[in-house]
């Protein structure tokens, strides 16, 4: 199983500090919330997709959109887009379809989902999670929860491997002319083999040093005066953005 | 509390955040009815809180689920994510305590998950991403997942607990 998010890229913002990456993305997210212009709601997609363009290239983008764009579809699909009092945008022998109103709270949706998923999606794709764990940790995400990220990171790949051999072993034991997967017995024995696992990280973990001072701590992220620029740009432009755009 | 506890304390959330994980991304069973799938994920989150408490439940249900949402390229519901599972696993852990294992009282965890789940991701998704009329279209699926994934969930509990002796010694 792989679950490496990370794309390769040397772009800016897979360059810019993961500190300030944070920062950038909480209030990007936050300000999302709080737009309601026409011309704001357009423009709080478009930022993130051109970033989503410049950093990963149209391929990546298109493939991100992909995942939104159920949700999207749905969005229009279920939600009225009319209501009585606003203005009728398109009607048919005097029926109204699409009024201003509806039109505008089915797109102020759409854009908050499409956004707020692509600002979210970007911070996983240009750093690697070890990297936004060290991130946190900046922040004072408590020690023993950020190596509960860790391990929780580790195990995730191989429980993965675990489970597909387990699986594939599974269905090999069916009777001739059977196919598929025995699901109960399959989960079963992986949730067993996993349980078994508890143990020995314990054990693996105190013979490290967990908890003796000097042992098992995690690289601090350096600082210097370019941390402080873009620290600086990743809470002015949120900010900019959302004064021009509300 | 000493470290050593902590320690495994430790490695067993990260192990059961890590199994609820995978079973959100790996184990999925199809619905050729609606061309989708139903993920595993309740199955685990059940599993887990009935084999080792609510307060493990709480925290691995959550991180896992919201793990499995950030990796599989949904982050934008990681954080509903891990209210919602983390909650089911709670009051499920929280109803069936270590000496209060009967199959009534696990049932009605079971029924607790169910609703946890569709009211959970509806209320959250009202107020965060969609609104009421889209978000209630998801609520036939969010049941049929929770259900099914809390009866295979309690089944897994027993047949776990037959074959892993020491099942009990690692709640928390």
């Amino acid at each position: 199983m792989n679950i490496d998010t990370y794309i390769y890229g040397t772009s800016f913002y897979h360059r810019f500090d993961i500190r300030a990456k944070l920062l950038f993305t909480l209030i990007y997210c936050t300000c999302i919330f709080f737009i309601h212009s026409w011309h704001g709601l357009l423009f709080s997609v478009l930022v993130p997709l051109a970033l989503f363009i410049v950093s990963l290239g149209k391929r990546e983008t298109i493939r991100a959109v992909r995942k939104i764009l159920p949700v999207i579809i749905l969005l229009f699909l279920f939600l009225p887009l009319q209501d009585r009092l606003s203005e009728p945008v398109l009607s048919i022998k005097s029926v109204a379809i699409v009024t201003e109103d509806g039109l505008y709270r089915v797109l102020r949706l759409a854009s908050r989902f499409t956004s707020l998923s692509l600002t979210l999606m970007l911070l996983i794709a240009t750093e690697r999670s070890e990297r936004i764990i060290s991130g946190l940790r900046y922040y004072h995400l408590p020690y023993k929860v950020a190596l509960l990220f860790s391990l929780i990171l580790r195990f995730i790949p191989y429980l993965g491997s675990v489970f597909e051999a387990i699986k594939d072993s599974m269905s090999l034991r069916l009777t001739e002319g059977r196919r598929g997967i025995p699901i109960m017995p399959s989960i079963t024995a992986f949730a067993v083999s996993a349980v078994k696992m508890i143990p020995d990280t314990a054990a693996a973990l105190e013979e490290r040093g967990f908890g003796r001072k000097g042992r098992t701590e995690y690289s601090s992220l350096e600082k210097n005066r370019k941390l402080f620029t873009e620290l600086l740009f990743s809470v002015i432009l949120p900010i900019i953005f959302f004064i021009i755009m509300r | 509390m000493s470290e050593n506890k902590t320690a495994l304390h430790l490695s067993l959330t990260a192990v059961s955040a890590a199994l609820v994980a995978v079973f959100t991304i790996a184990a999925r069973i199809p619905v050729p009815a609606t061309s989708g799938y139903i993920s595993l994920c309740d199955a685990a989150v059940v599993f887990i809180s009935y084999a080792f408490g609510p307060v493990t439940g709480l925290i691995a249900g959550g991180l896992g689920s919201a793990a499995a949402d950030l990796l599989g390229g949904y982050p934008q519901f990681a954080v509903i994510s891990f209210i919602v599972h983390g909650l089911e696993a709670f009051l499920a852990g929280l109803l069936v305590r270590k000496n209060s294992q009967s199959v009534p009282t696990m049932i009605l965890g079971a029924i607790i998950s169910i609703i946890t789940v569709c009211g959970g991701y509806l209320l959250l998704e009202v107020l965060f991403i969609t609104t009421f009329s889209s978000a209630i279209v998801e609520v036939p699926m969010n049941a049929l997942q929770s259900g099914v994934g809390s009866v295979i969930g309690l089944l897994l509990y027993a047949a776990v607990n037959k074959a892993y002796r020491n099942l009990d010694s690692l709640r928390w």
